[in-house]
């Protein structure tokens, strides 16, 4: 599992430059100790999912989010998906903010990368899967996103049981813990899955945000 | 026949799993399993009829979620479905005609939170949480507790101590392994070992997460850590992803014949979990038919654990770092007393990076509440630092709590022969498992002879086996006296080590540093009297860990001795120091060379450059004309766009290094002080580095931060803020459910202490959300913070 250096770095705001040589040699240095701290794990179930205007029905749960309701609208079924890095990398970073700010900095820019590349790595893997039955999946959708209220963190923990199989819970304001760690809602589909709602150009932010893609990557 | 009884003599069989039974009677995921021994108690008491048929011996209860979290919301409560779920599995038994030994095994799963400091459940409320259920299930009549698929030691210490508190069950406990062999928070397997026979379990082994395959390597790694009978209750398998759905794919005979090899290679209770069903137990017990356990051996470790890994003593000797103990350490002190605990955290890593393997942790300071301050400083130790720690303290109350409340097994400094010390010390140790350094003096004082001391050593191995601890948990200080003193002290404390190991067969530890107490060159004399003490068998050494002399003596001798297998780790340290480098090309004039080296980042040269312009110029000249200036032109270049972030830091660090020089040659008089702000990210909210950038960067300012970490409820930011006169408080929150809880904060401040000013900062903020909930300035970034901080304080 390896830190995509270019992502890493775009999270420092080096999004159009190059970094300067002190910047990457922290990066290069702090990379074995987060590689070695990272564990990463996964989990995953499929549902059937009843899709109407503003809510989604799954395992019995109504899920309330027109912004998810949009982007599932073609889906008949979903993967709950949810992954962590790990309470070690947690760890190591509280480390180095008592001793090391700019390496805590770049830490964090680093483990949410490694994170990203690792779960769309299993994002993939699971595409090639259902293409062999003929099925398309969505781009991930997580809690936070739009109007999916975060609160729903609880409730995709509780369905995939994912304290007991990977160690990811959530505190009482609805935080994961591990902190590096994601929970999202891949929908699957026999059509078209509905436009890209992840890449820079759909989000609300794409005007003003620093950490933008340029615009070259950014056509994905 | 009692459980206790038969764990000397026989294998038992643990049933399969219960969740995988229930689901294919009907329970949908995520629905809470426990609720069926109300709502569908047929249906449970189907499933321990069918294991007991199939020959098992320990039927789990139907309670692995029973705790009121969990629980909540279920319209049930806890000591109901626990009573109940007891009531099932014995009527299951008393119906039954088999002729094997039955017992109801209590089951206790995880609370399904992540404990403080990794998440927000604290100790005491898990030990609440497992001990209501466990109290009821006792009531009801199970015959042992089982604790199992654990994966974080402390939530693990958490239900074993309540287990101990709310019944005299014999106490099983499993934990789950990634196939890294650790726990999911990181632990090592022994870690995990040291933890629960320090405890005093009865039983302890594995669940969950692995197939019996993957476990059969632990398990023989197990046997060698482990003096207790082990438990192994695997999935049928490793889960599949398949059709969108979990599968375990091992076939009953395929599980049975793992197992087979398991009980032969010392598992003594067998059982499964995750996608066992009736047929593999049946195929497990009729596999094993017949067959004798391979029972436990003694293994007379000495071990100390975190909750990350255990350090054993008496094979290569064992480095503890000294440094955190107030005594002559004025900056220390005054750490301590001002409740700094960033300070004491990086003496610790600082400690860990030269490569010790234990820190004593020492707060004894006359004023000090020392029971907490012990408690707090330990849990915070332990949140950035997995070494195992050694508690230094002359108070049983301070030894208590922290005891109660550390993750692992730590070291207990110290005890001593006199009554008082060992009826104090020991009850602790058997309840919360500890390894004890043990003085070799009592009531008449230190003898002066070997011999003398041999005999105190004796009494205290003697008296520790009456409260039931073995003396693998003592390590011996044989006391190290000022040599000035007498020509005799070192001879005769080395002399005593000796006598010590060899006629008790114990481990030793010594604090050498009193050696030279009153001599010149004393870094000499302490490093020769610690090869002197290796050489005589020492354990462990208690130094200071930043005298390269020592690190040097200490690596020498065990290079000697022959603790370092082909010369492998001295080799690797000494070979890789090279000369230093040459000095590099430099501006000249130090007020320059200090601007160069804040621009770019460098420490060393800006301490330097700070050192030599301190030469000729006055510390607050120099803050005015040279550090603050740089600092600005900096924060611009951040503001414009031409720096980013992490240089902005690396500034902001090179920058403290020159402060600390410039504050060195402050009177007491000078104060450079611009204000105090306090910092806190909100309640509820648990992401902190933007907090801790705009901390970093108000220091450089000379602001004196009073940062009071993440998660901060309100009262506590309202009481730094009066205690400290604050007239600006900083408070961050990355999330959209917790920014009420920052809106309260300012509510309350503004009610409270009108006059301090509140900026607010976070991700999911903007200029016009801050108005809306009452916060006098936004922060888009860490310079702004500054900025807005200058204001505040120059109005």
């Amino acid at each position: 599992m390896r830190v995509n250096k270019k992502e890493a770095l775009r999270y420092l705001g080096f999004s159009q430059l190059e970094p300067d040589s002190q910047t990457e040699a922290i990066l290069n240095a702090c990379l074995p100790a987060l590689e070695n701290a990272a564990a990463f794990k996964y989990t995953l179930r499929e549902f059937p999912i009843a899709v109407s205007e503003n809510s989604i029905m799954l395992n019995g749960d109504v899920i309330k989010s027109r912004a998810l309701s949009i982007h599932l609208k073609t889906c008949t079924h979903c993967l709950l998906f949810c992954a962590t890095l790990g309470s070690g990398v947690d760890t190591l970073i509280k480390a180095y903010s008592k001793t090391d700010m700019p390496a805590c900095l770049v830490l964090h820019a680093c483990a949410a990368s490694l994170l990203e590349s690792a779960v769309d790595n299993v994002q993939d893997e699971l595409r090639q899967a259902y293409a062999k039955r003929g099925l398309c999946l969505c781009e991930r959708f997580s809690p936070g996103y739009g109007d999916f209220s975060l609160s729903y963190q609880q409730t995709l923990l509780r369905i995939l049981d994912a304290a007991k199989t990977i160690g990811l819970s959530c505190t009482e304001k609805s935080m994961l813990v591990p902190l590096k760690s994601i929970t999202a809602i891949i929908g699957i589909t026999n059509s078209e899955p509905t436009t890209n709602s992840r890449g820079c150009s759909s989000c609300t932010l794409n005007k003003t945000c620093l950490y933008k893609k340029p615009a070259i990557e950014n056509l994905n | 026949m009692d459980f206790r009884d038969l764990l000397l003599t026989s294998l038992l069989f643990f049933d399969g799993a219960m969740g995988t039974m229930l689901q294919q009677a009907g329970l949908k995921p995520g629905e809470i399993p426990d609720c069926c021994c109300l709502k569908r108690p047929e249906a449970v008491r189907a499933v321990h009829e069918a294991y007991l048929e199939a020959g098992c011996n320990i039927l789990k209860t139907n309670t692995f979620g029973a705790n009121s979290h969990k629980l909540a919301g279920s319209g049930y409560s806890v000591s109901e479905i626990s009573t109940k779920a007891v009531e099932l599995a014995k009527e299951a038994i008393a119906a039954h005609k088999g002729q094997q030994h039955k017992f109801v095994a209590f089951d206790v799963g995880p609370t399904g939170k992540l404990l403080e400091p990794l998440g927000d459940l604290k100790f005491e409320e898990a030990v609440s949480l497992f001990g209501e259920a466990i109290y009821a299930g006792a009531k009801a009549g199970a015959d042992l507790v089982l604790i199992e698929t654990m994966s974080d030691t402390y939530e693990l210490k958490a239900a074993v101590l309540a287990a101990k508190e709310c019944s005299s069950l014999p106490i099983c406990a499993t934990v789950t392994l990634d196939k890294n062999e650790r726990l999911l928070t990181g632990g090592e397997l022994s870690a995990v070992v040291a933890l629960l026979e320090g405890l005093g379990v009865d039983a302890l082994g594995l669940n969950c997460g692995l197939g019996p395959l993957e476990m059969l390597p632990v398990l023989k790694k197990l046997r060698k850590l482990s003096s207790l009978p082990l438990i192994l209750n695997p999935n049928a398998g490793l889960p599949k992803f398949e059709n969108g759905k979990t599968v375990y794919d091992l076939s009953p005979e395929e599980f049975a014949a793992l197992m087979y090899k398991a009980a032969a290679e010392g598992a003594q209770l067998l059982g499964g979990c995750c996608g066992t069903t009736p047929a593999h137990l049946k195929a497990l017990v009729l596999a094993c038919k017949g067959l004798l356990p391979k029972k436990p051996e003694y293994r007379a470790l000495t071990v100390a654990s975190s909750g990350i890994r255990a350090v054993y003593f008496g094979a290569s000797p064992v480095l503890i770092g000294e440094r955190i103990n107030p005594t002559g350490k004025p900056a220390l002190k005054q750490a301590l007393l001002a409740g700094e605990t960033d300070y004491i955290l990086k003496e610790a890593l600082c400690q860990q990076a030269l490569g010790v393997q234990a820190l004593d942790v020492n707060v004894g300071l006359p004023g000090l509440d020392e029971p907490k301050v012990l408690l707090d400083t330990v849990k915070s130790i332990q949140s950035v630092c997995g070494l195992p720690l050694q508690l230094d303290s002359a108070n049983p109350k301070a030894f208590e709590l922290s005891m109660r409340h550390y993750n692992g097994k730590p070291i207990i400094n110290s005890i001593n022969g006199k009554k008082e010390s060992m009826s104090q010390i020991f009850p602790l140790v058997k309840k919360y498992g500890g390894l004890i350094v043990a003085l070799t003096l009592d009531e008449n004082g230190i003898p002066k002879t070997a011999e003398g001391r041999l005999k105190i050593a004796r009494s205290i191995v003697e008296t520790a086996h009456k409260y039931g601890i073995q003396k693998e948990d003592l390590l011996f200080d044989t006391l190290t006296m000022a040599q000035s003193a007498e020509d005799d002290n070192a001879r005769v404390t080395l002399e005593a080590l000796r006598l010590i190991k060899n006629e008790l067969g114990v481990k030793t530890i010594l604090g050498v540093s009193n050696i030279s107490f009153g001599l010149p060159n004393r870094e000499l004399l302490n490093s020769a009297f610690l090869m002197l003490a290796l050489g005589a068998g020492l354990d462990a050494a208690l130094i200071n860990p930043y005298s390269a002399k020592m690190l040097d003596a200490f690596k020498s001798a065990a290079l000697l001795l022959g603790y370092d297998p082909k010369c492998a780790e001295f080799i690797k340290h000494y070979s890789s120091q090279s000369a230093p480098d040459a000095p590099k090309q430099k501006p000249k004039a130090p007020k320059e060379a200090l601007y160069y080296a804040l621009k770019h980042g460098l420490k060393t040269e800006a301490a330097e450059a700070a050192a030599c312009a301190l030469e000729t110029e006055a510390p607050l000249g120099i803050i005015e004309t040279a550090l603050m200036p740089a600092l600005n032109e900096i924060g611009m270049e951040y503001e414009n766009g031409s720096l980013f972030l992490p240089q902005l830091l690396l500034s902001a660090e090179a920058a403290k290094a020159a402060f600390e020089q410039v504050h060195k040659r402050m009177d007491k008089s000078e104060n450079a002080d611009k204000g105090v702000v306090v910092l806190a990210t909100v309640e509820g909210d648990v992401h902190d580095i933007g907090k801790n950038i705009v901390k970093a960067l108000l220091e450089n300012y000379c602001f004196r931060v009073i940062d009071l970490g993440k998660d901060v409820p309100k009262e506590a930011v309202l009481e730094a803020v009066a205690l400290n006169n604050a007239r600006l408080a900083g408070l961050s929150a990355l999330m959209t459910t917790t920014v009420p809880s920052m809106e309260a904060t300012i509510t309350q401040l503004h009610k409270c202490a009108p006059e301090c000013r509140i900026m607010v900062g976070g991700a999911v903020l903007s200029e016009g959300y801050a108005k809306k909930i009452g916060a006098d300035f936004y922060g888009k970034n860490a310079m702004a913070a500054v900025h807005y901080a200058q204001k505040v304080y120059s109005s």
